[in-house]
């Protein structure tokens, strides 16, 4: 076998399972089921502890068996394709979210996905946010041309149920050393849309609810609206110009210090 | 190139830390290349503080030298940005392949040891070394399968590499007992059939024997049998830089500054008795 053939041979035994082809069998000098078991065990082994490293309050809140199950069937269907283990399960939150039965299992999606994204901006580039000073030398003119974009750690999620309340028990449990079993408390809950905000401004990352109406104006600028054009559709909203650029500039200012924008 | 560091640590997110805030008795840090090519946060100012206190030698685990994918020059250029933030003393990966495809098992498989092989691995060394711009050590993988198509042994591979590459070897001594238990061969030989000028640096670690077979686990203490082929190593080939890694069931730092003083007590040891 050529070496292209054996190593897409041993690729597909290692992720796809089963019986070990004849051609591998065949390739190494026996015991060769129980060799290949070998990698192809530390392979589910190696990927399922990764999935509970970087998302331990899903795990927590799951239990053992429970996460065991549900990264198992993620894993037979999702090769990495990461350099680097800790970059793999991405897709999890969104697999959980396609098979959810549940309010249960939405809460677990989302908390998935919002630990993922503390855990994304945990080593993203700190980028280079603007200041509210570096904006007081703008002439008023140039105002309603500014552009922004978000600085690398900035992630935006809306949640559904109380899968935030869940994470922030779950993390408890887990630093009081009591996550052994599945947790159950607080019970799943579908609420009213919470649009939150995540940011490392420095060394950790934070996170904050948004009100319905800030979230989409930052999601509004941060997908290349102008600051004026944010203003208008504001004051179409409100309709009142000037109220409407008082709050603009106000959460602008806010999103400012909180380090979330980068100048365009 | 081929100075000493000394008796180094896998520098582990666990001892961050105790590491600047102890100063221990560890002379370098290896670092696991893949964590830290991140756009910041805690990991790159963690590194960055404590390659300002120790030496520190970068050690890849996604190379895939030996896929037969195309070299991905995207990851090769991040691994050379790290480099050029952290000034590793050397660069380090696995002679293995760990995917194909763009799939990455992230395991450190094995390749038959067939003239094939050499020809597919000596131009995409090469290219490496080109693009990193120093040359590439590459360490012994351990292993659990032995191909029958194999028209070498590991060592005579090994050596065959250095003279197509100029590449250097990392000698992980565990690593060699694993493979020599799961395979039947006398560690020994080939330790003896490996180009001595040719070794930049030794690996120690532990590994769990199940009687038929070992595996090399990463998560206890080095036993017996590796300090002792170790001892073998080090009047082969000198006393050269050592590593010792852990990988899970992590102890204190306290518990590897202990350990990594048996490294130091048979290096001193050797070195007295060939004086």
């Amino acid at each position: 076998m050529k070496l292209g053939e054996l190593e897409r041979t041993v690729q597909r035994y290692i992720h796809d399972g089963g019986a070990l082809p004849a051609a591998l069998a065949a390739a190494v000098a026996p015991p060769a089921t129980e060799r290949w078991q070998i990698y192809a065990e530390g392979y589910r082994l190696r990927l399922a502890e990764a999935l509970g490293t970087q998302l331990p309050a899903l795990a927590a809140r799951c239990g053992r068996d429970a996460f065991a199950a549900r990264v198992a069937a993620f894993i037979a269907v999702t090769p990495s394709v990461h350099r680097s283990i800790r970059d793999y399960g991405r897709e999890l939150p969104a697999h959980l979210a396609a098979g959810a039965r549940d309010v249960e299992d939405e809460l677990r999606a989302e908390l998935a996905e919002f630990e993922w994204q503390l855990a994304a901006a945990f080593d993203a580039a700190p980028g280079q946010p603007a200041a509210v000073t570096d904006l007081a030398g703008v002439a008023a003119d140039n105002w309603p041309a500014l552009r922004f974009r978000a600085v690398p750690s900035l992630a935006r999620l809306a949640t559904t149920t109380n899968a935030v309340a869940a994470w922030r028990a779950a993390k408890a449990a887990i630093d009081a050393g009591a996550a052994s079993g599945p947790l159950c408390d607080p019970a799943p809950e579908r609420q009213a849309p919470i649009e939150w905000l995540i940011l490392r401004p420095r060394l950790d990352a934070e996170f904050r609810s948004l009100p319905a109406d800030e979230a989409a104006a930052l999601d509004r600028l941060l997908a290349g609206d102008t600051f004026g054009a944010l203003c208008e559709q504001l004051a179409a909203t409100l309709g009142d110009g000037g109220a409407a650029a008082l709050a603009a500039a106000g959460w602008l200012k806010g999103w400012l210090q909180a380090g979330a924008l980068e100048r365009v | 190139m081929r100075r000493s560091l000394g008796f180094g640590l896998g520098l582990r997110p666990p001892h961050y830390t105790a590491i600047l805030d102890t100063a221990p008795a560890v002379d370098w840090f290896e670092v696991i290349t893949e964590n830290y090519l991140v756009g910041g946060g805690r990991p790159l100012a963690f590194l960055d503080a404590i390659r300002a206190r120790y030496p520190v030698v970068m050690h890849g685990v996604s190379l895939s030298i030996g896929s037969t994918a195309p070299l991905d020059l995207n990851y090769l250029a991040a691994v050379a940005r790290l480099a050029a933030r952290c000034e590793p003393e050397w660069i380090s990966d696995h002679l293995c392949w760990t995917g194909t495809g763009g799939t990455n098992l992230h395991d450190l498989l094995p390749l038959p040891y067939t003239t094939e092989a050499l020809e597919h691995l000596a131009p995409r060394i090469h290219r490496v070394q080109e693009l990193l711009r120093r040359p590439l050590v590459l360490e012994n993988v351990s292993s659990y399968v032995s191909y029958t198509s194999s028209a070498m042994s590991e060592w005579e591979f090994l050596s065959a590499l250095v003279a197509r590459t100029g590449c250097r070897l990392l000698f992980d001594v565990n690593n060699v007992y694993v493979s020599s238990r799961n395979h039947g061969f006398d560690p020994r030989q080939f330790l003896d059939g490996v180009p001595a000028a040719a070794v930049q640096q030794f690996h120690l670690a532990g590994h769990l024997d199940l009687g038929t077979h070992v595996i090399d686990t990463h998560d206890a203490p080095v036993r017996d049998e590796v300090w002792d082929l170790y001892g073998h190593a080090l009047r082969r080939f000198g006393c050269l830089s050592t590593l010792l890694e852990r990988d899970d069931n992590i102890p204190s730092l306290e518990e590897l500054v202990a350990e990594l003083g048996r490294a130091r007590a048979i290096a001193s040891q050797v070195l007295s008795e060939a004086a």
